[in-house]
């Protein structure tokens, strides 16, 4: 069973012909060739596949694609600004140097930028709070946290 | 061979805007469908090839299945988030041991994408959100074609994975009578990390009657092959002066009643250990919160 189903997806409209059995993170890596996004566990315990679905972090591998028609997406490729400036939180992982392998990091920056959207200004407890579900096996944890906390704009001040 | 990063096989996809088309569509699949809430059960156990539904009735498209009504009591539609309900301040007042529920849920990519309902339907012993509702009284809306039932979300559990839902039926509504007055709750869970299923959990309601506890619901996850309401253990606090040797026979009762088993995640002694000191915190907390 096939259907066309429309996504926004980093603000530009794509028409896409989908089965029932492919998951967001299918359409998005295989058809758009949006690798940003990553193939963690798939069972919902890494958070490497983390995208904004209308504005709220969600897991693409156990969303339907069929089931999030008409959605709006956005993945790591689409927050750096119109002009190739990096997302705030994006310039500050740089800059702490919080990337090591850096599978989770995209889903990492994507559950920050969320936090910060709705809690610009976190403490450590609400960040570390708010990105549990987002696992690092290399760096641990305490750059990525400081790098977040920075791009707040509590951070900045 | 068993590979989480695809869904092996199609199956048709239907998108019902009604509780009546819902229920229709399932009797035209002869109950060899799914009811899909937020999909974050139903997707892994497909992907392990534990279910292998002909056909997907996704339920987000369905406006009268997502609300929640404060009225007094609660009227929750089986589509409400752990979210929705971490962020509603009403809730976290008065019915605290739901908000830490939702709270505890393992991220926040599942508390945005998990409901209330698929938590329930889905039937683990560790659902977060089945101890602190047993607790607090909740019953459950139920419909199947033209017929429409309630009962108590305690009865609901049948067994590990196994509800009295019957194929066909679709949970509609969760309703969680209003708590008396100078009534305090808490919901107290252990992972191995906080975004982990619970090897324990526990929720207790306590009814307070200046020094004395008037009534007590207490209920532990992840101990039994269903939620478990450990009634010998609320009876020894129930129409007592609270003093803490009581609350110290409390915790030792609970690690009696319950009937834990080994898993990948705890083992049997442990649980029983610990759940001493989990139950101990809880009612502790929940006296507090009683004023």
């Amino acid at each position: 069973m096939k259907k066309q189903i429309t996504l926004t997806v980093n603000g530009v409209k794509r028409e896409l012909f989908v089965a029932s059995n492919e998951l967001l993170l299918n359409v998005l890596r295989d058809h758009l060739e949006l690798t940003g996004a990553k193939y963690g566990c798939g069972i919902g315990e890494c958070g490497s596949c983390t995208v904004l679905l209308d504005g709220e972090p969600i897991l693409a591998c156990l969303t339907l694609a069929m089931a999030v028609d008409g959605s709006d997406v956005v993945t790591i490729e689409g927050i750096s600004g119109s002009d190739g400036r990096l997302h705030p939180v994006q310039e500050s992982f740089l800059n702490h140097g919080a990337v090591q392998c850096g599978f989770c990091t995209p889903g990492l920056i994507l559950t920050g930028k969320a936090l910060l959207d709705e809690n610009p200004q976190p403490t450590e407890g609400e960040i570390r709070e708010y990105i549990r579900g987002n696992l690092c096996r290399c760096t641990g944890y305490t750059q990525i946290v400081k790098a977040i906390k920075d791009s707040s704009v509590k951070g900045k001040a | 061979m068993i590979n989480s990063h695809i869904l092996s096989q199609e199956f048709e996809f239907v998108e019902p805007h009604t509780i009546g088309e819902a229920v229709k569509w399932m009797a035209a699949y002869r109950g060899n469908a799914k009811f899909m809430a937020g999909g974050t059960d139903l997707l892994v156990r497909m992907k392990m090839g534990r279910a292998r539904p002909e056909a997907i009735i996704n339920l987000s498209k369905i406006p009268a299945l997502r609300y929640l009504i404060i009225e007094p009591g609660l009227r929750i539609g089986v589509l409400t988030t752990f979210r929705q309900i971490e962020r509603n301040g009403f809730i976290q007042k008065r019915y605290t041991a739901l908000h830490e529920a939702a709270k505890a849920v393992t991220s926040i990519q599942i508390k945005t994408m998990g409901t209330l309902g698929g938590n329930l339907c889905h039937g683990s012993p560790a659902a977060d959100s089945a101890p602190p509702l047993i607790a607090f009284g909740a019953e459950v809306r139920m419909i199947e074609g033209d017929k429409e039932r309630t009962i108590p979300l305690e009865a609901f559990f049948s067994g590990p994975g196994q509800t009295l839902l019957t194929r066909k039926e679709l949970m509609v509504e969760i309703q969680v009578p209003e708590p008396k007055a100078n009534t305090g709750s808490a919901f107290v869970k252990l992972g191995r990390v906080s975004a982990d299923l619970a090897k324990v959990s526990v929720a207790v309601v306590i009814e307070r009657e200046e020094d004395f506890c008037r009534d007590c619901k207490m209920v532990m996850g992840s101990v039994a092959e269903i939620p478990l309401r450990t009634k010998g253990a609320e009876r020894i606090l129930m129409g007592r002066k609270f003093k803490e040797d009581l609350v110290e026979k409390a915790s030792l009762q609970v690690s009696e009643e319950i009937k834990p088993i080994n898993d990948m995640r705890s083992t049997a002694w442990y649980r029983k250990e610990v759940s001493k000191i989990l139950v101990r915190d809880a009612i502790n907390l929940a006296w507090k919160r009683a004023v």
